[in-house]
């Protein structure tokens, strides 16, 4: 239990996790343990808001090593449209349409790439810029929100395997078990050098350009897969609905624990960052309900809702500072520790 | 056999190299020598690819080649610890060291095992004591230090080039370093030492290659350069044998300007007291990393002591923040270009009255044509070679970039000057400006308290001298203990004999 | 060889004129807007670029200062002038008398965001990024509460009037507020110590430190002085478009930081000038003017809008390459 505990103080999660913990316990206590935890509410918190979390999680890659992209979310509309378009007006097999949407924001990433890192323009501008050109082609491409899908497509999508697993979660845990795979490869070591110090890292004779250009790759397909996840939400196609996610994520991943100037985190910060948002958003619309039924006479608007959950997420970043203080001063302590002939995660 | 021949590169306007030479022969340690910013460590980052020489050739074995990256250095055999260092501070020491060079398994796993003992092998053999699994950011500066040399190692190169890693190593890890380098030539390899360690380039080195202003001044095996020869080739001039004119304040010490009581600041600096009279020039001396640098932030007010108190001009100086300092009159010049000493965007004349911009309220006028006056005077005065006064600072060359500094510190008239090693990497033309307008400025009544690796210097200017070990005063010389045999001695913490060479 | 050479040249003088390349840029696309249609040269659409103009450098006033600090950029920029610009409207109500009221709110509202964004950068050590966005989020909420939603009310007439009158039936007045601001703002960034040491703090931190600059104290003044600028602006942009609705003006966030970048800031700091903002946002006014007029549809015009900006960018906002 201790040991668990000192792996814990000194993971990049911590502030995440913490943050996490508390949170959920909060949803727990005015949610009651069998209504939160049942399985058609865990599914539908996961299935609603899965595509936030996937493009979370690609920036969070992105965010490691060393760069930020708002256009992750405009991103995940144009493979909501492409998918849905594609089908629908040039006649093609659902699958095409699917693989293109993927390949679209793959190529849309790659630009991305190519501009911040062989033209490299600060990175800021030039994912803004995308923001504008993405944004601009998803309108192109579906004027207006509408198509549809399969039955079959949404249905699985919102299904519960064995009575207690989301469809949705799989795609998520494929996603974690891809990045369990990818943390033990020499790439994951040469991009959190490559996110800790561009110019140490070439000098240690990483192809720093081709590392982040990989990087935009990946964080290409999982947006296309957030935007497939979309459709299969929606059942529809929305050319303006992604835009909101991209500053969000960014968030998300800070109140993970990753850190803004690169080089440090896991992707299971970027998860615990975008439930974080999610239970917030969840917890707070809850606790308004429960008000208004426990105080006669109490109604709030909507916007109370939103203002109390921005005002949350605006101190729990704050908060984050003072995690992250701590975490870091336990791995030092662990280290002075393990200089003195200790053994790993005793203390 | 690995050939540099005529290397020229430019950094902006200024010349890092003009035309430099160097050779290394397998199986041969080589010391790389010369003055600070004589181009020692641009021509190993060439080597190591991370700068792009403007002119010149390299030769392996004869056969020409080009070096486009660091991946094309080291595929070439180089490996290079740099003295700026190329760590990781957030990645463990295991994935420092394994960096760009990792062993995998089937599907491109990482081989842990592996890893990790290769890399308890070399840190064995090095004898650093941290943890492979301690960040770097959490170790000692020494300890990193070490771990760049095993990074470097590690690759098992032809070519290993230490670019002044020994500067901030104790005594023992040099020893250790050494014993290393020994086997490692032993099997062959080429090693190329940069270092201002004269002792350490007898011990160990072969040859040397002597840099003066960028170009190669002087090759071959280091039994043709005693010392004098050495320090001759790297100033251009014989070293006279003057004992310095003794620069004697007339103050005594009840007008101190300056006194410091036991201050401490661990684990950098225990209880050290000092003090420095008005129209004094005070010298520190040392080697890098003794706790200078860190002592004089404190009286700054840019590091907070644990304890120890300081009086300046009869008063208590308690300071929250630098700006304080530069109000109650101290000024704070480092040698540090780009991170302590020049706002490399801004013009000339910015940086010239930048002193004054500090002081006073913010919502106060500046008149274009009084900053102006103000700067055009100080570059006559202080004779700052430039351009036009409206050109970035970062088109002036080393010396005068660090002559601008000075100037900005003098202009706003402090009672007391707090130099950190302000002529490092300056040519000597412009030290001896320097240290003239320092005497100057001292003869009006300014106190100046400087930190110097350069004994040279302290001897020339100052009255007394403070020599640092440790975080630690080992010797404060005044009168005729100031001669240069005594300062070495001292810096190297008092040092036993067999080491004298050091001094000689 | 002398092709390089060329280019390099080019590249140099491009460099050395942000300003005056952001104003030829600005120009020549106008060019090519009155060759394409020279309708499009008439006395209200000159007018308008010119207001249009006018207020993208007012919000952009408070941009450049924080920009200059190299703390970062500000993205409560935009959630700012919305809420002024909603307070103000409901106060005025369409009558004058609280004109000097509104004044007071805004500008003191603007301190205060501006106050807590500094405190968040300076004090708190977030990224300025982070917490300008955050801010920006609750900002924006806090317009929700107090509107419900429906923003009423409309600005003060003789706010409006003072702001859409056009001299000589061209120029229009809140032309003028805009040549008031650069000029106050020039004092400030060339003949005050305020300037002098934000510039120097921008270069360079740490040597500004060691300068004896109080940086915190610096950086927290300018967010607190950029607030008050998205105060006023706000307000402005309230008495321009005469009625508002939640978050009308929060475009203004990005379009502000893109002017100053276009106008040659750098967004890592000490370099930068309000006529450059200006003339930036001249450029971005003019060029999306000049789509407009196309008959360009809304997405097209964001396509090409973004390219273009990729483009200038290239052409003089490069990082350094990590080889030297």
């Amino acid at each position: 239990m201790k040991r668990l505990l000192y792996r814990l103080k000194t993971a990049p999660y911590f502030t995440g996790l913490i943050l996490f913990l508390t949170i959920l316990a909060l949803n727990v206590v005015i949610q009651t343990p069998a209504r939160f935890f049942s399985a058609a509410n865990i599914n539908s918190l996961v299935a609603k808001n899965l595509p936030l979390i996937l493009i979370t999680m690609s920036q969070g890659l992105l965010m490691m090593s060393g760069v930020i992209d708002f256009s992750v979310g405009v991103q995940v509309s144009l493979s909501n449209v492409i998918a849905i378009m594609i089908p629908q007006s040039l006649g093609l097999p659902i699958w095409v349409g699917w693989l293109c949407a993927v390949a679209g924001c793959v190529a849309v990433s790659a630009f991305n790439g190519f501009i911040t890192t062989y033209l490299r323009i600060p990175v800021l501008l030039s994912c803004y810029s995308m923001v504008f050109v993405v944004k601009g082609l998803n309108v192109l491409i579906m004027p207006k929100p509408q198509g549809s899908v399969p039955p079959v497509i949404y249905k699985t999508y919102d299904s519960v395997l064995l009575g207690f697993l989301p469809f949705s979660a799989l795609i998520l845990a494929a996603v974690l078990l891809f990045w369990l795979y990818l943390k033990r490869t020499a790439f994951a070591k040469a991009l959190y050098a490559t996110g800790g110090n561009l110019r140490h890292a070439y000098s240690s004779g990483i192809n720093t350009s081709a590392v982040r250009m990989k990087v935009y790759l990946i964080a290409g397909v999982i947006n296309g897969i957030a935007g497939l996840c979309m459709t299969a939400m929606t059942a529809s196609g929305d050319p303006n609905a992604g835009e909101v996610y991209g500053l969000k994520t960014v968030a998300a991943c800070i109140l993970g624990g990753i850190s803004m100037s690169g080089g440090w985190g896991t992707l299971s910060c970027a998860l615990y960052g975008a439930l974080l948002l999610i239970l917030t958003q969840n917890g707070v619309s809850n606790l308004f309900n429960f008000l208004s039924r426990a105080i006669p006479g109490f109604s709030v608007t909507n916007y109370w809702q939103n203002f109390a959950s921005d005002l949350i997420i605006l101190l729990a970043l704050i908060l984050t500072v003072f995690t992250n203080k701590a975490m870091m001063g336990s791995i030092k302590k662990q280290a002075d520790y393990l200089a003195l002939g200790g053994k790993r995660n005793e203390a | 056999m690995f050939e540099m021949r005529s290397i020229v590169k430019h950094f902006g306007s200024v010349k890092a190299l003009n035309g430099a030479c160097l050779s290394v022969k397998p199986g041969e340690i080589r010391a790389l020598l010369g003055s600070n910013g004589s181009g020692k460590s641009t021509i190993v980052k060439i080597m190591g690819g991370i700068v792009r020489a403007n002119a010149g050739e390299l030769l392996m074995d004869g056969v020409p080649i080009r070096i486009e990256s660091a991946a094309d250095s080291r595929s070439f055999g180089f490996a290079v610890a740099y003295q700026e260092l190329s760590l990781l501070p957030q990645m463990s020491v295991i994935d420092n060291i394994m960096l760009g060079h990792e062993y995998t398994r089937r599907g491109g796993l990482l081989d842990e095992k592996r890893r990790r003992e290769s890399v308890r092998g070399l840190l064995e053999r090095l004898e650093i004591k941290c943890s492979p699994d301690a960040l770097v950011q959490n170790i000692s500066p020494s300890e990193q230090s070490m771990v760049e040399v095993a990074k470097a190692l590690s690759r098992e190169p032809k070519f290993l080039l230490l670019d002044e890693v020994t500067a901030s190593l104790h005594h023992d890890e040099v020893e250790s370093l050494f014993r290393v380098l020994r086997e490692e030539k032993a099997k062959g390899v080429s090693i190329l030492i940069v270092t201002h360690r004269m002792n350490e380039i007898y011990q160990v080195c072969d040859s040397a290659t002597i840099f003066r202003n960028g170009a190669t001044a002087a090759e071959g095996p280091m039994s043709r350069f005693p010392l004098n020869e050495v320090i001759y080739h790297m100033t251009g001039t014989r070293v006279k044998e003057e004992a310095a004119a003794a620069p004697r304040s007339t103050a005594k010490g009840q007008d101190a300007l300056l006194r410091v009581e036991h201050l401490t600041m661990k684990p950098k600096v225990s209880d050290i007291s000092l003090h420095v009279d008005k129209g004094e020039i005070v010298g520190i001396g040392g080697l890098e990393g003794q706790g200078q640098a860190e002592y004089m932030k404190a009286i700054f007010g840019d590091l907070t002591p644990d304890a120890g108190e300081m009086w300046f001009e009869g008063r208590q100086l308690r300071l929250k923040d630098t700006s304080q300092a530069v109000k109650r009159g101290i000024s704070y010049i480092s040698g540090d270009r780009t991170k302590e000493s020049v706002f490399s965007l801004r013009t000339i004349e910015e940086n010239l009255t930048a002193g004054d911009a500090a002081l006073g309220g913010v919502w106060s006028w500046v008149s274009a044509k009084k900053i102006r006056k103000m700067a055009g005077d100080a570059v006559e005065r202080y004779q700052i070679k430039i351009g036009a006064i409206t050109d970035s600072a970062s088109s002036l060359s080393g010396g005068n970039q660090q002559k601008l500094a000075i100037a900005r510190g003098i202009a706003v008239g402090p009672k007391l000057l707090l130099l950190n090693d302000p002529t490092k990497g300056v040519d000597i033309n412009s030290r001896n400006e320097i240290h003239k307008i320092l005497r100057d400025s001292s003869a009006e009544g300014m106190g100046v308290l400087l930190v110097s690796s350069d004994t040279e210097e302290l001897l020339g200017i100052c009255s007394r001298i403070y020599v640092f070990y440790e975080g630690r005063v080992v010797a404060e010389l005044s009168g005729d203990q100031r001669t240069e045999e005594n300062i070495v001695r001292a810096m190297i913490g008092g040092a036993p004999e067999g080491r004298e060479e050091a001094g000689t | 060889m002398k092709h390089k050479n060329f280019a390099g040249s080019l590249q140099r003088f491009v460099q050395g004129h942000v300003v005056f390349m952001a104003f030829l840029m600005a120009l020549a696309v106008f060019c090519v807007n009155i060759i394409l249609n020279p309708r499009s040269l008439n006395r209200n659409a000159f007018g308008s670029i010119l207001a249009l103009t006018s207020l993208l450098a007012l919000s952009g006033a408070g941009q450049t200062m924080v920009v200059i600090t190299g703390s970062g950029i500000d993205l409560s920029a935009g959630s700012i002038m919305s809420l002024t610009a909603i307070l103000s409207v409901q106060l005025m109500n369409g009558a004058n008398q609280h004109i000097g009221l509104c004044i007071v709110i805004s500008v003191a509202l603007g301190a205060l965001l501006g106050l807590c964004n500094g405190i968040g950068v300076t004090k708190i050590k977030l990224p300025s990024m982070i917490i300008t966005y955050a801010m920006s989020n609750v900002i924006t909420r806090l317009q929700f509460i107090v509107t419900e939603g429906k923003p009423t009310g409309s600005a003060a007439p003789a706010l409006s009037a003072a702001l859409s009158y056009r001299v000589l039936g061209l120029f229009p007045a809140i032309l003028f507020y805009c040549v008031v601001l650069s000029v106050l703002l020039f004092v400030l960034l060339r003949h005050m110590k305020y300037g002098k040491r934000l510039y120097l703090l921008g270069d360079s931190h740490s040597v500004a430190h060691y300068t004896g600059i109080a940086n915190d104290r610096m950086v927290l003044l300018t967010y607190v002085l950029a607030g008050i600028l998205y105060g006023v602006a706000g307000l402005i942009g309230a008495g321009y478009f005469a009625y508002v609705t939640c978050g009308m003006l929060d475009v203004y966030t990005m379009r502000s930081i893109v002017a100053v970048v276009i106008g040659g800031a750098v967004l890592t700091g000490g370099k930068g000038t309000y006529f450059g903002t200006i003339a930036g946002a001249l450029f971005m006014v003019v060029l999306s003017n000049c789509l407009a007029v196309l008959s360009v549809r809304d997405c097209v015009q964001n396509i090409i809008m973004g390219l273009v900006i990729i483009g200038v960018l290239t052409l003089y906002n490069r990082d350094k390459s990590v080889r030297q």
